[in-house]
C-alpha cells in the first residue's frame, strides 16, 4: 500500500516550536550573559583588591629594606630612585620607587599589579608612603669630653683635631666635609698626663668648669639617645666584627658582637650602624671593628686591639687600655659623663681621635626611618 | 475529493489534549525560566550595589588620620553615628615646586596626584607639613590652610613644569616651608543613610562646598542599610572618634523591585549585605 503525501496539509506545531525555543534560548542566554558579567565584574574586584594589596606590601617592604644612608645619600628633588619589582607570587608583583622631598622628608611610590598568564597587567593599583629619617642629635665637644678628672698616661693620644679614619679617603672617598678642630680633651675636673702621651686639638686642653650633665652632649642627653638604641648588648664582649648570613649574604644583625664594617665598603655590614646599648659595667677585650653609637649605663672599660668608629659614651668612668702591641683606637670621640662619674684614664697605645665625619655617618647611619607619624600614607592615582 | 479524509471527533480531542500538554509544559518552563532570569539579574545589580558601597565608603575613609585625644586639626574624623559619618576626605597630594609667600602655594603639576584638581568656591583645603626639628619627628604637624584661588596657568621654576597654584589668606607660617615639602588636599564630607522617594540610599554631599545631601547607591535596606561599627586600637567599640583604628562598614541592599525567586513562591524584595571592616592607615599610633 502506497503511504500518500500529505502535501496540502498546513500546521503550525513546528513553527510555534521554534519559537519557543528561541525566546527560551533568549532568556538562558541572557541569564548566562549576566552571570558571565557578574563572574567578571567580582573577578576584576579580586584583582583590584589583589594589585592595592600588593601596593601596600611593597610600602612596607621598602621602609623595612631601606637603609638610613642610601637615603641620605639621595639628592633633594632628583627624580625617583627605581628600588626594583618585587614578585609577590600568583602573578602579582610591586615596583617600588623613592624620592628624596626635602633634608628629611621621602616618598616612597609603590605600584601594585595582578596580572594574567601573559604578563598583561589585569589591574593596578598605587599606594605612597611619607618618610623622615628620625637621626640621634649629638654634640661633640671634642676628642674626649668629661665631667671629672681626666689621666692620660703611657702612649695614650687624645686629638680633637678633625680626623678622617685611614681608608675613607681612598677613591671613591666618603663624603667628609672638613670641620672646626675641637678641643683634645674638655673636662671641670683635673688633668693628669704622663709618658709619651701626646694631647692636641684646638686647644689641646680645655677645662671647662661650667660643663655638666645637661650640656655636655649639646642639648640631648643620655636617656634620649637611649630611646633609640637597636642592639641591646646582655653581657661583656671579646671580640667584636661583621658577620653575614645567608645567600646572597646580608648583614647578620642579630648577633651581639657584630657592630657593623667600618673598613671594607663590599661588605653587607658597611651601613650597618647599631646603636649600642648596656646597662651596667661593660667591659670589651679581644680585638675587632666596629662603628655606630656605643652608649654604656656605667663603667666602660676597653682592652685588646679594638677600633670603634663613631661617639662613645659612658654614664660612669671609661677606662681604656692598650697594651704591648694592641691598640684600641676610637675614631668619633669619648663622651663621659654624669654626676657619678669616676674617672677616664688612657693607657699604652690606646688613641683617642675626634672625628666629625666617622661621628656623622654614625649618627646618620643609625637613623630610624619611619612613616610621618601623621598623613603619611597616601593614596596615589 | 474522494480520496481525501477527515479527522474523527476522537483523534481531534487526543490531538487537542496532547497539544494542551505540551503546549502547557512550555508555558511553564517560559515562565520559570523568565523568572529566574530576571531574579537572576537582580540578585547580580543587588550584588553588584553592595559590592561596590562597601568599595567606595573604604576607598573614602581609608586616608583618615586620628591621633587619640588629640586637637581638632590632627583628627579627620568630625562626627559620628551609626549610619552617619562626617570626615575629612583626602583628595590628593603635591609637592611645593617654588618657596611659598604667605598667600600662595605652588604645586608641581607633574606631581599631583589627585582624585581631581584643587577647586575653590570652599570645598577644598589644604594641610602643609611642617617639619620643625629635621632630627626629630615630635615637633612635626601639618598645617591647615583654606584655598581661595586655583589656578593652573602657572609654571615652577627650572625644568619642573607646570604648576598649579593655590591662593590662600595671609598664613604667616607658610613664609620659609621648603620646596619639596608634601601637601594634602581634602574636602569635608558625609556619608549617610539617606531616605528619598520613599526608599533608603547610601547619600553623600560634600559639606565644605555646601551641597544637599544626593543619593549615590541603593536602594539599601531601612533604617540598617548603611551601618558604622567604630572600633579603637583594641578592636572595641568606640565613641570616641580620636580614638578610631578601624571602621566596621555594612550595607545591606535590596531588590529595586519585586522578584520571584523561581519556580514557586511569591513575589519578594531580595537582600544582600556585605560586611568589610578598614583600618586607617594614618591611625597606625596609640
Amino acid at each position: 500500500m502506497r503511504t500518500q503525501r500529505l502535501n496540502d496539509e498546513r500546521g503550525m506545531a513546528l513553527a510555534v516550536a521554534l519559537f519557543a525555543l528561541v525566546i527560551i534560548g533568549l532568556l538562558v542566554a541572557g541569564t548566562f550573559f549576566s552571570g558571565r558579567l557578574e563572574q567578571q565584574s567580582g573577578q576584576n574586584t579580586f584583582y583590584a583588591g589583589q594589585a592595592a594589596e600588593a601596593a601596600e606590601a611593597g610600602i612596607s617592604d621598602a621602609i623595612g629594606s631601606a637603609v638610613p644612608t642610601t637615603l641620605m645619600g639621595l639628592t633633594v628633588g632628583a627624580p625617583a630612585v627605581d628600588l626594583g619589582t618585587v614578585s609577590l607570587g600568583s602573578r602579582v608583583d610591586v615596583t617600588k620607587q623613592l624620592s628624596r622631598l626635602t633634608s628629611s622628608v621621602f616618598l616612597i611610590r609603590t605600584v601594585g599589579s595582578r596580572r594574567n598568564a601573559a604578563g598583561t597587567a589585569m589591574a593596578t593599583r598605587s599606594a605612597g608612603s611619607l618618610l623622615r629619617l628620625v637621626t640621634p642629635h649629638l654634640l661633640m665637644r671634642g676628642g674626649l669630653s668629661a665631667i671629672g678628672d681626666i689621666t692620660v698616661t703611657g702612649n695614650a693620644t687624645v686629638s680633637g683635631n678633625d680626623t678622617t679614619p685611614p681608608g675613607w679617603k681612598v677613591s671613591p672617598a666618603v663624603d667628609c666635609p672638613p670641620e672646626a678642630d675641637k678641643p683634645g680633651v674638655a673636662y671641670n675636673g683635673t688633668l693628669t698626663q704622663t709618658g709619651s702621651s701626646q694631647i692636641t686639638g684646638n686647644p689641646p686642653k680645655q677645662a671647662d668648669p661650667t660643663l655638666n650633665a645637661s650640656n655636655l652632649m649639646g642639648g640631648t642627653d643620655f636617656a634620649a639617645l637611649k630611646a633609640l638604641r637597636t642592639l641591646n648588648l646582655t653581657g661583656n664582649i671579646s671580640g667584636i666584627g661583621a658577620a653575614t648570613t645567608g645567600t646572597p649574604p646580608v648583614c647578620n644583625t642579630a648577633l651581639q658582637n657584630n657592630w657593623g664594617e667600618p673598613v671594607d665598603r663590599t661588605s653587607p655590614c658597611w651601613n650597618y650602624f647599631p646603636i649600642i646599648y648596656h646597662y651596667g659595667d661593660l667591659s670589651i677585650s679581644g680585638s675587632g671593628l666596629g662603628q655606630g653609637i656605643l652608649l654604656v649605663e656605667g663603667n666602660l672599660s676597653v682592652q685588646g686591639r679594638v677600633s670603634f668608629f663613631g661617639p662613645v659614651i659612658a654614664t660612669g668612668a671609661v677606662n681604656v687600655r692598650g697594651t704591648g702591641s694592641d691598640d684600641v683606637k676610637f675614631y668619633g670621640g669619648i663622651i663621659a659623663s654624669d654626676v657619678q662619674l669616676d674617672d677616664s684614664r688612657l693607657s699604652g697605645n690606646a688613641t683617642v681621635l675626634y672625628s666629625s665625619c666617622a661621628n656623622r655617618r654614625a649618627l646618620q647611619g643609625s637613623g630610624v626611618i619611619t612613616r610621618l607619624a601623621e598623613r603619611g600614607w597616601v593614596q596615589l592615582y | 475529493m474522494a480520496n481525501r479524509r477527515g479527522f474523527t471527533l476522537a483523534e481531534i480531542m487526543i490531538a487537542m489534549t496532547l497539544m494542551l500538554i505540551v503546549g502547557g509544559a512550555a508555558f511553564k518552563l517560559l515562565v520559570t525560566t523568565q523568572r529566574l532570569s530576571r531574579s537572576q539579574a537582580e540578585q547580580a545589580s543587588l550584588q553588584s550595589n553592595v559590592r561596590m558601597g562597601s568599595l567606595v565608603v573604604l576607598n573614602d575613609l581609608r586616608e583618615l588620620n586620628t591621633v587619640v585625644g588629640g586637637s581638632a586639626d590632627r583628627n579627620d574624623i568630625l562626627t559620628i553615628a551609626a549610619n552617619d559619618i562626617t570626615y575629612r576626605a583626602m583628595r590628593g597630594i603635591g609637592f611645593i615646586c617654588q618657596a611659598p609667600t604667605a598667600t600662595q602655594i605652588r604645586i608641581a603639576r607633574g606631581s599631583f596626584s589627585g582624585f581631581r584638581d584643587p577647586q575653590v568656591g570652599g570645598r577644598d583645603s589644604l594641610y602643609v607639613f611642617v617639619d620643625g626639628d629635621q632630627d626629630t619627628e615630635a615637633d612635626d604637624t601639618w598645617l591647615p590652610v583654606a584655598i581661595t584661588g586655583v589656578s593652573t596657568a602657572t609654571a615652577c621654576p627650572g625644568a619642573l613644569g607646570a604648576g598649579i597654584t593655590l591662593t590662600t589668606p595671609n598664613t604667616a607660617g607658610l613664609v620659609g616651608i621648603p620646596v619639596g615639602t608634601p601637601i594634602h588636599i581634602y574636602e569635608v564630607m558625609e556619608l549617610k543613610l539617606h531616605v528619598a522617594d520613599g526608599k533608603s540610599w547610601l547619600g553623600a554631599r560634600s559639606i565644605s562646598a555646601g551641597e544637599a545631601i544626593q543619593p549615590v547607591l541603593g536602594p539599601l535596606v531601612d533604617g540598617n542599610g548603611f551601618q558604622l561599627e567604630y572600633l579603637n586600637a583594641a578592636g572595641a567599640i568606640t565613641a570616641d572618634r580620636t580614638a578610631i583604628k578601624s571602621i566596621r562598614i555594612t550595607i545591606r541592599g535590596i531588590s529595586d523591585g519585586a522578584v520571584n525567586p523561581g519556580v514557586e513562591g511569591s513575589p519578594t524584595y531580595v537582600q544582600d549585605s556585605l560586611v568589610t571592616q578598614v583600618a586607617l592607615r594614618n591611625s597606625f599610633r596609640p
